[in-house]
């Protein structure tokens, strides 16, 4: 082989190879698993400069549900970052911190203690994935794998692709952009607002003096974990918070909290009379489950949390910092998320339109009327106030408004309307039909092909978030017998 | 440690490097450290290590002597104590159980109360295969075909030869021993490695994407043949007709890419076998080496067809009938060789009826609808065949075919009921689509006698880039590995 040859087929399998990573990644792109609790925390970690985040709070989902990172910045200026996965165990939790210790030196971290109650050694398979494959240094990756995985399985999850490959018959358009940067992850700090609501009776706490051990491996990594922040001379508090907590568990957070005390660590277990009293926390409107505060609770708890924090530590008031500016938007993201689902839950007609008036200049709103009363005239003011004048409103009219401005409006006796709302269609449409002695109209509203009109006369009102891009809300408002105008949720 | 493994994969690359690197007089001991090293990888007992060892052993110690002995009677004694020894492994661990319970159900048929107790041992992994490679080189050097190696360490490098251990193709001395000794004056080819791989994704494309899935539908419907009707129960058969050959001819693809990669040609083992126009031909293009195998060690020493007709029917049909036993100690199997000699020998012994009835018939010959007509009976007939290779006993193969006529189920094309049988939609397009693909291949190497490495190296560099990485890339998605499948071993590894 002369030496021109010998360029050229060095030139060919070079080309070749690069082509072959270059497809291999983007098949690892649109294959990768991506789940928010456990693996997205870890990616979006990645991509924040080093030493930025003063706050980082570890654990299992009772962080990223309890921990609310939007008010901890909005009302304290703290920009906390919550690196937890889904039912993670300590051990995870530990090659987390050790992972996240690798770019960021917080000026505190919080440990959620949650993963002291659990009694198993290794977690269910899909938990094993969401604690552990968002993991990039491999020496941390193994180790973790190591300690997570039985041995019989551990390929499985070290040579992930056995794992990723299938998942071509799950995949959906999430997969093939970048999905963190689609709104919910744009501006992720960890945290994921939950708005369920269930109701639960108060647990009744009695004074816990009984400890129970810790199970050897959760005792061990917990431990490590302590003393990993002890070594980088990081302060840790370690926290359990407000769920509906029985005996057992109070038993082991104390005899965690006496494990702290070992190491003099601070360890708040909020599962107490006294602070929920704090929190003014309301066990029938302020959980999404058992475990879990929703979106009013964890704003109560965070409050209380975030006090503490700003008394107790010195943290850095970061508000108006311009390399602080995503968290403002983070904020601003969860306070928007969070006004969404109190219109959605509004159901008094007045305030409902008052609330949209509010956050109109977010909003896309459709109006739809469907032999609307006469009593509708009363509310002239709040109509107006989102930009519909009450003289335009007819019994068969359609308003269509963007950002506070009237963008469609038709009362003609039929009209069709189509458009494109972020990625969703939206086809709203009158019909009249006129025999020889009746006149009749039909209506559809119809959102990505499905139709939302019942047979219900009223006021149709669809609202769509531009910031978040989701559909808050579509609901129809009609007379009731008592004359109040009534909601209906479609 | 699977051959389509991320640690064969590491092994292999090591493997390379240490093969080119080591001085050529050395290359051979290199290689036979490999295969014990891969060898005992795959054992789960040390029965397998001493079988194979006692087996080239006493091969090579019986062909040692013929050289030293002059006398014809002496050297046949020789020949046979040899090869009963060596057959004696292979009947010992693979037959002695069914010879015992053909007896103990012998004996219950007769009335009498004797019963033979005896308890079946482990199978030596890959046995069948050592045993007829290493025979060969026994009969080949008895026959002077092939000289006598002296060298214990080359010919055990012959005997275990790890690509071809497990489920072959079957090696005759005069080409893989002859290559192991000429090993050291084989340089580094570049295109070995390029083709080799080649061979070997293609022979993974073939096994994970699309073996697998045909395994589903079979073993679906050969689990429960009793619970389905016609369309589903031809399904099934055709399914499994598929599977095996998908499935033979891709370890044998990897076998020939893997040898390829170490500078070795192993045998061809298929020649698009599905081609076929009559049953002779298909025993032509299918397990190539096998056929050889008895058509020079059991056809020929018969009489082969250099005797009158009677006689010649005669080996043909013991021929296959040993073959079928081969396979496995099942009369499943011993029926699967009867019917493929039978075909053979009606097929035979038609042929100028058939010829004067076209004529009488005035039915074309040349054309394709008539070759077409030729490949789908043979095709037919194979698939017939097939269903007592895969049943698990006679009764419920003769039951199998019995329901394929008795109950007619023409709906169940049309009623969704095929996608019930273990693929989705979903999985049966990629089956459908990862078909299409190996059958194109496959025509173009029953058109051209080229496999697929000289195929793509023909086209433009662009599109063979593109070929291997999509077809690297489909494997990795779309094969059926990993633990939420439950991907299969290659069929013949039982054998």
């Amino acid at each position: 082989m002369n030496k021109s040859s010998s360029i050229s087929a060095a030139l060919r399998i070079t080309a070749f190879l690069i082509a072959l990573l270059i497809m291999l990644n983007q098949v690892y792109k649109i294959l990768c698993f991506k789940y928010g609790d456990g693996i997205l925390g870890l990616k979006k970690l990645y991509e924040f400069d080093d030493d930025s985040i003063d706050v980082l709070a570890l654990g299992s989902s009772h962080a990223f549900e309890d921990i609310n990172t939007g008010v901890l910045f909005r009302s304290y200026g703290i920009a906390a970052y919550i690196l937890a996965g889904s039912v993670q165990p300590y051990w995870n939790t530990y090659y987390y911190l050790a992972e996240a210790l690798k770019t960021q030196t917080p000026r505190l971290v919080i440990l959620e203690a949650y993963a002291s109650t659990f009694d198993f050694d290794y977690s269910d398979h899909s938990r094993i994935i969401k604690n552990n494959l968002g993991l990039r240094s491999p020496e941390i990756l193994y180790s973790s794998l190591k300690i997570s995985s039985p041995q019989e399985t551990f390929d499985n999850y070290w040579f992930s692709y056995r794992l990723w490959h299938s998942r071509y018959s799950e995949l959906g358009e999430w997969d093939f952009e970048a999905y963190y940067q689609v709104p919910l992850y744009q501006y992720y700090m960890g945290f994921g607002i939950n708005f369920a609501t269930t109701a639960f009776e108060v647990p009744e706490l009695s004074d816990c003096t009984d400890a129970l051990q810790l199970t050897n491996k959760t005792e061990t990594y917990y431990r490590k974990i302590i003393e990993l922040c002890i070594n980088r001379d990081i302060p840790l508090l370690i926290v359990a918070s407000p769920y509906v907590v029985n005996d057992r568990e109070q038993k082991l957070f104390h005899q965690s909290e006496l494990i702290a005390d070992e190491y003099g660590v601070n360890f708040i277990n909020f599962n107490s009379a006294e602070y929920y009293n704090m929190m003014e926390l309301d066990f029938n409107t302020d959980f999404a489950d058992r475990d879990h505060l929703n979106y009013i609770g964890n704003i109560k708890y965070t409050y209380l949390l975030g006090k503490f924090l700003r008394e107790q530590y010195l943290l850095p008031d970061r508000r108006g910092e311009s390399a602080y500016k995503i968290w403002e938007l983070h904020s601003n993201d969860v306070l928007n998320r969070t006004y969404n689902q109190f219109l959605k839950e509004e159901s008094n007609f007045n305030a409902y339109l008052e609330k949209l008036e509010n956050n109109k200049s977010n909003y896309t709103i459709a109006v739809m009327a469907v032999n609307c009363p006469d009593s509708i005239s009363q509310y002239a003011d709040e109509l107006s106030g989102i930009g519909i004048e009450i003289g335009d409103f007819g019994n068969g009219s359609l308003h269509i408004l963007k950002s506070g401005k009237l963008d469609y409006q038709s009362h003609e006796i039929s009209w069709i309307f189509n458009d494109k709302i972020g990625n969703n269609m939206i086809h709203i449409q009158q019909d009249a039909e006129f025999t020889h002695n009746s006149f009749s109209q039909t209506h559809e509203l119809l959102w990505n092909g499905i139709n939302y009109v019942k047979n219900t006369n009223g006021i149709y009102i669809l609202v769509y978030d531009n910031l978040s891009e989701t559909l808050v809300d579509i609901c129809c408002f009609s007379e009731s017998a008592d004359g109040r105008m009534a909601k209906e949720n479609l | 440690m699977q051959f389509i493994s991320v640690y064969f994969l590491i092994f292999m690359s090591l493997l390379l490097i240490g093969y080119y690197i080591v001085p050529g007089k050395f290359r051979y001991l290199f290689l036979l450290a490999c295969n014990i090293l891969i060898y005992l990888s795959w054992i789960t007992n040390w029965g397998s290590i001493f079988s194979i060892i006692a087996v080239t052993l006493i091969t090579w110690s019986g062909t040692s002597l013929f050289p030293k002995i002059s006398e014809k009677r002496l050297r046949r004694t020789v020949l046979i104590i040899t090869s009963i020894l060596t057959v004696g492994f292979l009947i010992y661990f693979k037959y002695a159980q069914f010879f015992f319970e053909n007896l103990n159900s012998l004996f219950s048929f007769l009335g009498t109360e004797i019963q033979v107790k005896y308890r079946s041992p482990f199978m030596p992994i890959g046995i069948s295969f050592f045993t007829f490679q290493t025979l060969s080189y026994v009969f080949d050097v008895y026959r002077e075909k092939t000289d006598v190696e002296k060298n214990i360490f080359r010919y055990a490098a012959y005997a275990t030869f790890f690509p071809t251990i497990l489920s072959g193709p079957i090696e005759r001395s005069e080409s893989l021993l002859e290559q192991i000794k000429n090993l050291g004056s084989k340089g580094f080819h570049m295109q070995n490695i390029r083709n080799g791989m080649v061979l070997t994704i293609w022979g993974g494309y073939i096994k994970y994407v699309i073996v697998d899935r045909f395994a589903v539908i079979s073993d679906a419907v050969f689990q429960s043949y009793d619970s389905f009707g016609t369309v589903i129960l031809c399904l099934g058969a055709v399914c499994y007709t598929l599977q095996i050959y998908c499935d033979f001819i891709s370890y044998s693809l990897i076998a020939l890419g893997l040898g390829k990669m170490l500078g070795i040609e192993v045998t061809e083992n298929f020649n698009a076998p599905y081609f076929a126009r009559s049953v002779q031909e298909f025993w032509r293009r299918w397990h190539i080496s096998l056929s050889t195998w008895f058509r020079d060690y059991v056809y020929i020493p018969l009489g082969g067809s250099r005797c009158s007709s009677l006689h010649k029917y005669r080996n043909l049909f013991i021929t296959f009938l040993v073959s079928g036993l081969w396979h496995g100690a099942n009369w499943t199997f011993i029926v699967w060789g009867m019917i493929h000699g039978i075909s053979q020998i009606i097929g035979g012994a038609t042929v100028s009826l058939k010829k004067r009835l076209y004529g009488v018939l005035h039915i074309k010959q040349d054309c394709f609808s008539f070759r077409l007509g030729q490949r789908m009976s043979t095709l037919g007939l194979v698939s017939f065949a097939w269903i007592f290779f895969r049943a698990d006993s006679l009764f419920i193969a003769v039951n199998y075919i019995k329901r394929m006529i008795s109950t007619p189920d023409l709906w169940t094309l049309f009623n969704g009921a095929l996608y019930d049988l273990g693929l989705d939609t979903l999985q049966m397009n990629i089956l459908l689509i990862s078909f299409i693909v190996f059958i194109t291949v496959d025509y173009l190497k029953y058109k051209t006698h080229k496999n697929i490495d000289i195929l793509l190296f023909e086209q433009n560099y662009i599109f063979y880039c593109l070929a291997i990485i999509l077809l690297f890339l489909a494997t990795l998605v779309f094969g059926m590995y990993g633990p939420e499948f439950n991907s299969q071993e290659f069929i013949y590894f039982q054998f």
